[in-house]
């Protein structure tokens, strides 16, 4: 039968986790633990963040980055993109309003796992010195990589809409007070990077 | 699905006491609607409809050649016949065969003596022994579940 991805890249990354056993399988575990409790807001938040991880750490990246980082030129495709990972238990809260960003960058900034993913998200998507604001031609992978890597820990980020390509941790910069360059400057890590 | 089973396995009787211990197609077996395709007779097959001449209604035979095995289907999400729609395309898998060889249970060896000495009704089935979850995003981008949906052993039992 004709392929029901269509142009749909992310379906069609979809199936091709699917069709691989690990990938299946990490992906049938992260959805139930994610999905646990009657209502979106109900599930265990540190179960859920856990099992994202051990999905990206031990799935193989040639399937499990595609389905984050499928590019799409709908609604229907980037909504099926902001969807991946189970948004409502990892990333938001549903009902409440988002924090300050420097809530979770201290969090980070004190975890142990949290912390050097940070270091190394910024390490290899930083600009390259003196080029403006574009991104080295090597790193554009590895950027990649380091983000995916932030998936499940205090800084989870994820795309902000269905309409771009926009990502970022479930932050403000609303309520940032007197450090509220400080709030901005790591949201920009986010959306102003052009590696991501 | 229970008596579905039970009519499969009551229509394997005629087959295990007529035939050599193979699997052989009794005379009588169900083909329900004309065949487009044979089923192998390998391991674990994924079977696939040939590109082109897919029909909605096309049938196995009901007795498949070969012993007691897993079977993997890929369908769109539709077809599980469940009521949900997806994008998104799955593996279900199931078990078929025949159980000539007997049960590997308790229960599945007495059950087999038994109904071989006409004391107890039906047949030693191909069965799951083990479930595994299937998930995907559905059309309106909602995640969902189906705990134990899809087989992931399969063993002669009652």
């Amino acid at each position: 039968s004709a392929s029901s991805a269509g142009g749909n890249r992310c379906v069609a990354a979809a199936e091709a986790c699917t069709a691989d056993a690990q990938c299946r399988q990490l992906r049938t575990e992260y959805v139930a633990r994610c999905l646990v409790g009657a209502a979106p807001g109900d599930c265990v938040r540190s179960r859920c963040r856990r099992a994202l991880r051990r999905f990206f750490a031990r799935g193989p990246a040639a399937l499990t980055h595609p389905l984050l980082f499928c590019s799409c030129a709908d609604p229907a495709c980037a909504e099926r993109r902001r969807q991946t990972f189970v948004p409502a238990c990892a990333f938001a809260s549903p009902g409440r309003a988002p924090p300050s960003c420097l809530a979770p960058l201290e969090r980070c900034e004190r975890s142990p796992l949290c912390r050097p993913r940070l270091l190394a998200f910024q390490a290899a998507c930083a600009p390259a010195p003196g080029s403006g604001n574009s991104c080295p031609q090597d790193r554009g992978r590895l950027c990649l990589h380091a983000y995916a890597r932030l998936v499940g820990t205090a800084v989870t980020p994820n795309y902000v809409d269905n309409a771009s390509a926009r990502v970022a941790p479930w932050c403000d910069c609303g309520a940032s007070g007197n450090r509220h360059e400080e709030c901005e400057a790591f949201r920009g890590l986010f959306i102003r990077n052009s590696c991501l | 699905m229970e008596a579905r089973r039970l009519l499969l396995c009551v229509l394997l009787l005629p087959a295990l006491w007529q035939s050599l211990g193979e699997g052989l197609d009794p005379p009588g077996a169900l083909v329900v609607e004309k065949e487009f395709l044979e089923q192998t007779a390998e391991a674990g097959r994924t079977w696939r409809p040939h590109q082109g001449s897919y029909h909605p209604h096309v049938r196995l035979r009901r007795a498949p050649a070969g012993p007691c095995q897993l079977w993997s289907l890929t369908l769109r999400v539709a077809e599980l016949g469940l009521g949900y729609t997806s994008e998104e395309k799955v593996l279900f898998r199931y078990c078929a065969g025949s159980c000539h060889r007997g049960a590997r249970t308790q229960h599945g060896l007495a059950l087999a003596w038994l109904q071989g000495q006409g004391r107890a009704h039906g047949q030693v089935c191909c069965r799951p022994t083990r479930y595994t979850d299937v998930a995907f995003l559905d059309d309106r981008h909602h995640w969902q579940r189906l705990p134990q949906l899809s087989a992931a052993a399969c063993g002669c039992g009652g």
